[in-house]
This record gives C-alpha cells, structure tokens and sequence, in this order.
C-alpha cells in the first residue's frame, strides 16, 4: 500500500514522531509502544493518538485486502512506482504481484 | 498510560461497533456461529504471542483455537494465515484452498472477516486502549444471496464486474456485498472518506494527508505488502 507521494526525505518533525509511534507499536517491545504513545499525546494531544490509531489500522485492515484477494496494480501504477519500487527494494517482497 | 482523556470518534467508534456486530452475525456464505468463529480465530492469531511460521499450519501444529469444531480445518488454517501472514499468500496457495474445498465467494468473505477484526484490534493495538471482546454471537443461517461475479485479472478472487475497472482493493471483497460496504465505512472512519480521496490537502484537523501516507506507508512496509 505504498504512495509514490511520500519520499524518503520529505519528512517534517511531526512525521519523525509519527515514524517512531507506527514502528514501535506495531512491535513486540511493548514499553517502546508505550512510551510512542505517551510522547505523541504529550507533543500533540490525545486526538492525534486516537488519529494515529485510526490509520494504522486502516492499513492493517487494507493490507490483508490487498494481499489476501490478490489485488495488483495496474500496469501504468506500476510503472510510475518504478523508481519507488527499485529504491526500497520493493519487488522482493513475497506479495509482490507484477 | 493514563487513558482518561482519549476519546474516540463518533463516527470512528461507529463504525468498528458495526463491524464488530457484524463479524458474529450470519452473512452470505457463512452462518453467525461461523463468521464468530473465523472472527475469533483471527483474533487469536493475532494475539498469538508465539505465532506459527506461514508454512505450519495451526490444525496441523494442535495449536490451541479458542472455538472448536465449528470451522473445517481448512478455513481455520487459511483465517490464520490470512490474519498473521497475509503478505506471504500466493496465487497458487489461493488456488489451493478452493482445492481444499473453500468455496470463492465464501473465500472472499473470510478475507473480509478478518479484514473487520485486523481494523478493530489494530486500532486497539495502536493506541494502547482496551480492546472490547467480540460480541455474542448473532445465531442464524447463510442468506445464500450473492452477487453475479465474474473473473478478473487484477485480483484471484472473482469480483462484482464489470472486473478491473477499478483499483483491486476497491473491486476485491465486491463478492461480498455486505462486508464490503462494512470496510469501506471503517476505510472512511480510519482514514479518508471515499469522495475526498483525490484530495491531497484532505485533513481532520490533525494528520495532514502526508501523515497520513507516511503511516500508511509505514505500516505496509511493516506488513511487507507490495500493494
């Protein structure tokens, strides 16, 4: 479910911290979790939390869509992700359907 | 982590209590006992503190499920492993279920069950609140009403056609109408209302849209989902 908007060093940052709640609490290391939390309520309030939140679980939700009904881009997609998909190592993925 | 003060939504908090009610209500392939099971074994594996590798499956492994005898023992290893390892899923293992006797369009509704129960426990999960348990179980039979589906190229699954005209998440969990309206009410809730999705500068007053992207971008990474 990538975006060919984002761009590795297009981040403000809010999307540092941002980066950090989404890797820490989608990992085992349940303190980090909390502290992720606790640093984006205290840096920007509750409902950015409750926001936060919200996406990443759209993006659980999206990416066992995606890969469980086998989705594939379309050609053009693919080929505008082309820089993208090369850059991140993308097409190594098991999910890659191409 | 003091929760006091976190409040969720209306329209989020809506949205999950609808899909929450409807993972243990009948659908269209599957009775109510048996979407609540599927729901509760994706539950499970996602809870799942030691989980199986993607090519052991639960059945076969005697992991402990929390329902028993309810499901075939195809459909509790394919919820498993569309719920823990959906990234690692194939063409051919998707031909393999149907081998295994899952019905396609009953297939597809799987998908959307835990599709509902990754977006619920995902939030929950992220945020750090307490997950509600799954509602009691709404008894009654499969409706048997489907749509006329087709084949298509842009996903496994056959789809409500006419097929790849729009993008494959879109057109995948169309075979079942129900539940995909269900995703697409938490899609709106969770992220971007449908009809704003062009919009680049669409915000609630918090994530900016390139927020937005970079958790969703994060996110899938971390679920190392091409799509």
């Amino acid at each position: 479910m990538f975006r060919a908007s984002i761009s590795a060093g297009d981040t403000s940052p809010d999307q540092a911290l941002l980066e950090e709640f989404v890797d820490a609490v989608v990992g085992d290391d349940t303190d980090r979790a909390d502290e992720a939390r606790a640093t984006l309520i205290d840096r920007l309030g509750p409902e950015w939390l409750v926001d936060a939140s919200a996406v990443v679980a759209n993006f659980e939700m999206m990416t066992r869509l995606a890969d469980g009904t086998g989705a594939r881009m379309i050609p053009q997609r693919l080929e505008a992700a082309a820089t993208l998909i090369d850059e991140f190592g993308l097409a190594a993925f098991p999910s890659a359907r191409m | 982590m003091p929760t006091g003060d976190i409040v969720i939504r209306p329209d989020l908090m809506a949205a999950q209590t609808a899909a929450w009610a409807h993972v243990t209500s009948p659908g269209a392939s599957w009775s109510g006992a048996e979407r609540a099971a599927i729901a509760a074994t994706a539950l499970a594996a996602l809870d799942d503190p030691d989980p199986l590798p993607p090519w052991v499956t639960p059945t076969t492994a005697a992991r402990e499920l929390p329902i028993e005898g309810v499901l075939p023992a195809a459909v509790v290893d394919a919820t498993y492993r569309i719920a823990r390892h959906a990234a690692t899923l194939t063409e051919d293992w998707y031909a393999s279920q149907l081998e295994l006797g899952i019905d396609p369009i009953a297939y597809v509704e799987m998908v959307a069950i835990v599709c509902s129960v990754a977006a619920v426990d995902g939030f929950f999960r992220a945020s750090g609140l307490p997950r509600p348990p799954l509602p009691p179980t709404t008894e009654g039979d499969a409706s048997g009403v489907h749509p006329d589906v087709e084949p298509a190229t842009l996903n496994w699954v056959p789809v409500v056609g006419p097929a790849d005209v729009k993008a494959a998440v879109v057109q995948g969990l169309t075979a079942a109408a129900d539940d995909c309206d269900i995703i697409w009410r938490l899609a709106s809730a969770q992220y971007i209302p449908a009809d704003e999705m062009g919009e680049m500068r669409w915000s609630r007053g918090t994530l900016a849209r390139s927020d937005m992207e970079l958790i969703a971008a994060r996110l899938s990474a971390a679920r190392e989902c091409f799509y």
